[in-house]
């Protein structure tokens, strides 16, 4: 074990773990249900549970697959990162376990739906997008934000630098923007789609 | 890629790192159903049973490490055979330690003894002396 290794294990077996969970499987949840947004459809990307998906970070930790640099990141947002990774490929591992019959086909392709299937997705893409334009229509703030984002600025400094504005006012725009798309219409855009879902 | 895709990935990545309060956190576990406090037991157990699986693993490479030197250091030993000077001194060193009563007859032929009985010769004074190895 070197001593990156050592830090991490250091880092881990000292974290206040009740405090830190919720977080982490609050995010796992969020990014395993936005994942779901992107193909319009409101379904998991993949069999790997919330509570599957932080542990298999930590162990991705313990095994010595992940290395932690950390003076760039704390430990939560290095588990955050684990996290967003794995659900990524969670999400190319389950639409090519629907596309092919052999899972070990390699290189990753993209799967091409039936013309059905995609007018399905576009379909609930398009009520996605609508469901957040009803959100930010009657504030200014908001509005400019989803516009920046749909021209495709995504970090906080971008989205800062293309508005004109300081990033704490980016900040507190995505803060509100998220509260109220959950308030709005929690059905589609609460972390959690139903009371105790997919936990293993 | 449709637009809609592009702009609904935009939106995932552009809310990826938006901060989110304790009690939102807590509110969304709760929704989970996770049972916190067992997890977090879960998870120190791991990471004990890691910190074992390394502590052992660390003994067991120091256990490799001191018999390769063990073996390195024999092989040495084996591959450090003395010359027939060094043997005769060694020989004569022992021999003088030990009363004459004691020695043997044939103890007195070293001289025209083999390389390999003056070896033998010199365990068994050791032995005599009580300095077997």
């Amino acid at each position: 074990m070197d001593s990156t290794e050592g830090d991490l294990r250091k880092a881990l077996r000292e974290a206040d773990w009740e405090k830190m969970l919720p977080n982490l499987l609050a995010y796992a949840a969020r990014r395993l249900r936005r994942m779901g947004w992107v193909n319009g459809r409101d379904e998991e990307p993949g069999p790997m549970s919330v509570e599957q998906l932080v542990n298999t970070a930590i162990e991705h930790c313990l095994d010595g697959t992940r290395t932690w640099d950390s003076t760039s990141v704390d430990l939560a947002g290095f588990l955050r990162g684990i996290i967003r990774s794995l659900a990524s490929s969670e999400r190319k591992k389950h639409v090519r376990a629907k596309t092919f019959a052999k899972d070990d086909l390699e290189p990753y392709v993209a799967p091409a739906d039936s013309i059905e299937d995609e007018a399905v997705a576009e379909e609930g893409r398009r009520e996605i997008l609508g469901a957040v334009e009803e959100c930010v229509n009657d504030d200014a703030d908001l509005s400019a934000l989803y516009l920046a984002i749909l021209d495709g600025h995504m970090k906080r400094e971008d989205i800062a630098e293309a508005l004109g504005w300081d990033v704490d006012r980016v900040t507190a725009a995505r803060i509100k923007l998220q509260r109220r798309l959950v308030r709005t219409a929690p059905e589609m855009f609460a972390a959690t789609r139903d009371k105790r879902r997919r936990v293993s | 890629m449709t637009k809609t895709r592009r702009e609904l990935e935009a939106l995932t990545e552009a809310l990826d790192d938006v901060p989110t309060s304790e009690e939102e956190d807590r509110a969304t576990t709760a929704a989970l159903g996770v049972d916190v406090a067992k997890m977090a037991a879960d998870i120190r157990s791991k990471i004990a049973d890691a910190d074992k699986r390394e502590r052992e693993r660390r003994v067991e490479e120091a256990r490799r490490a001191y018999a390769a030197e063990i073996e390195r250091l024999e092989r040495r030993r084996i591959e450090a055979k003395p010359t027939r000077d060094e043997q005769l001194a060694v020989f004569r060193s022992l021999i003088a330690r030990v009363p004459p009563q004691a020695v043997a007859m044939h103890f007195h032929k070293y001289e025209s003894a083999s390389d390999e009985e003056l070896a033998e010769l010199i365990r068994a004074l050791r032995h005599l002396l009580g300095e077997d190895e």
